[in-house]
């Protein structure tokens, strides 16, 4: 091989490997940034600490395959969750046995300590009552709910996740929200 | 802005505020450096597209590739941290008695499986690799590669990735979620008939190259295996694996296409080409089926997958046999001295069929 085409392909190698670790560090810091509520996402639908576990690692190694295999990921915080969404009703059919109450009693969730100020205002007993409301809505409303609340999403976002057109979303959110002031009564907007 | 929208919007961001607040739940931060840990080594392990795999280079399978089969998991885990990740990207689509096969087995696919900690997604973890096993089984029939050694060796390893589903499913069962341990039990029954149809189909196959009533006579002979497990759940079990059977042996023809062309004879290669589009055709119509829900539907496209996918081998199979017996026949008539080929396949001209 001559000194030129060594050299070539000692500098084509080293693109490669910057490229790689450019990608690996994009992931990681995509982990990073929506680990935690991926896992809060996956844990409020499916009621089962140890699954939302497995679920999320799987999220992002099936986001990495993809990548791998040659795909581009524009946005990761709308594919990780259309990813993991899909995981949940592709692969993990399996109906919620736990209420979203019981399972931040007895399995150890502790209840972040951002928001501090909306923790002040809302007291445990309320926040109990909220879950249990949320638990009786329909799983086609409390998806929604979940993501446009918990997971700040706008409604464009949630249609590309859920694959229902943005109008859809949207009337979702405003039913989920009517019925969940029914399930919890005229006390709904207090102690606030 | 009349006054009653007003309050309704105050209203819907105050009872916003109490979802937030009563739905704000995360993972404890030694289980999320956990995760963070082990999908760094498995990015690494599987760099992005354009960092180019090592040539696959074939070796006898009772000595190097033995030896560090013998010495598998931490000679290994050094091996990769010395080659790095190409090596294991290459080491994918490696096939029994090719060098980087054991780092396939003992590396990547151990690595995998450190990612799935609940019951059911080790079991899951391994079926897919039983799975791998048969798309190689059904890889190396297509070039006439797979003697009796490694048939017996594929089967070995099927049978250790069945037994830890089944222990899988036993501590499924412990803890009363008959609903995981059903299914994992249905996946396994599926690729046990996958197996009856690709690792014992030496017989089938050759049957096949005869009469194209073969696919038929194998799906016969899932159907004679799940006659004998429950009704309900076998009906899914053998739709399953028929389903598992068509994808390993779409799979493997693939791979024989894109490792292998030259063996076929330009007749040969459109006939597999074209039995591998319908095979590939029905497959995708079966998933559709599944994911809505029609399973008589769905099981019907993967008879038909599977009925396509075995014809590609009866295709090779009596494509190649032509070939080197012509080929042969050529040298011993002393006419094809040019050619410096005795009958290794690649090297003569192939026949039509």
């Amino acid at each position: 091989m001559s000194m030129v085409n060594w050299r070539f392909s000692s500098k084509k190698a080293m693109e490669k490997t910057s490229q790689q670790q450019e990608e690996e560090k994009e992931f990681l810091a995509a982990y990073d940034e929506h680990s935690s509520s991926l896992f809060r996402f996956l844990t409020m639908k499916i009621a089962d600490r140890e699954v939302a576990r497995d679920l999320t690692q799987e999220t992002f190694t099936r986001a990495w395959d993809f990548r791998q295999s040659g795909g581009v990921i524009r946005e990761w915080k709308p594919f990780l969750f259309r990813t993991a969404y899909n995981l949940v009703v592709d692969v993990y059919r399996k109906k919620r046995a736990v209420s979203l109450d019981h399972l931040v009693d007895d399995q150890g969730f502790a209840v972040s300590d951002d928001n501090a100020d909306e923790k002040r205002t809302v007291a445990n007993a309320e926040m109990s009552r909220v879950r249990k409301g949320i638990d009786q809505l329909d799983e086609t409303y409390r998806d929604i709910i979940l993501l446009r609340y918990t997971e700040d999403l706008p409604p464009k976002e949630i249609a590309r996740i859920t694959g229902l057109s943005e109008n859809v979303v949207s009337v979702r959110i405003h039913r989920g929200i009517e019925k969940l002031k029914v399930i919890l009564g005229p006390d709904a907007t207090k102690h606030l | 802005m009349n006054l009653f929208n007003f309050f309704k919007q105050e209203e819907d961001r105050e009872i916003a505020a109490k979802i937030r607040a009563a739905t704000k739940v995360h993972m404890d931060d030694a289980a999320r450096e956990r995760t963070r840990a082990l999908l760094s080594e498995y990015v690494k392990m599987r760099p992005v597209r354009g960092v180019e795999p090592l040539p696959l280079v074939s070796v006898p399978a009772n000595q190097f590739s033995l030896f560090f089969m013998r010495h598998s998991v931490p000679a290994f885990a050094a091996v990769i941290v010395l080659v790095g990740g190409g090596t294991a990207a290459a080491a994918e689509g490696a096939l029994p008695g090719d060098i980087l096969y054991p780092i396939k087995v003992h590396v990547n696919e151990e690595m995998r499986a450190t990612l799935a900690t609940s019951p059911k997604a080790k079991a899951d973890w391994q079926v897919s690799r039983a799975e791998r096993r048969l798309e190689e089984a059904a890889t190396l029939a297509l070039s006439g590669k797979l003697d009796d050694v490694t048939r017996a060796e594929l089967d070995t390893n099927l049978d250790a990735h069945v037994k830890i589903a089944k222990e899988n499913r036993k501590q499924l069962e412990d803890e009363n979620d008959a609903a995981d341990a059903s299914e994992v039990d249905t996946n396994i029954r599926a690729v046990l008939i996958a197996r009856e149809n690709i690792l014992d189909g030496k017989l089938a196959a050759k049957v096949a190259a005869r009469a194209e009533s073969a696919a038929l006579m194998m799906s016969a002979r899932a159907v004679s295996e799940v006659n004998d497990a429950k009704a309900s759940e076998g009906e899914e079990a053998e739709s399953k694996g028929r389903r598992t059977a068509a994808k390993a042996r779409i799979g493997a023809a693939k791979k024989f296409l894109n490792r292998l062309p030259a063996r076929l004879s330009d007749d040969a290669r459109v006939q597999v080409e074209t039995r591998l589009k319908e095979a590939a055709e029905a497959f995708s119509s079966g998933e559709v089926d599944v994911s809505e829900g029609n399973k008589a539907d769905a099981s019907s496209h993967f008879d038909s997958a599977l009925e396509s996918a075995t014809k590609i081998e009866a295709i090779v199979s009596v494509s190649t046999e032509t070939d080197v017996s012509v080929s042969a026949d050529d040298n011993s008539d002393g006419e094809n001295s040019g050619s410096g080929s005795s009958g290794s396949g690649e090297g003569t001209t192939p026949l039509g069929l």
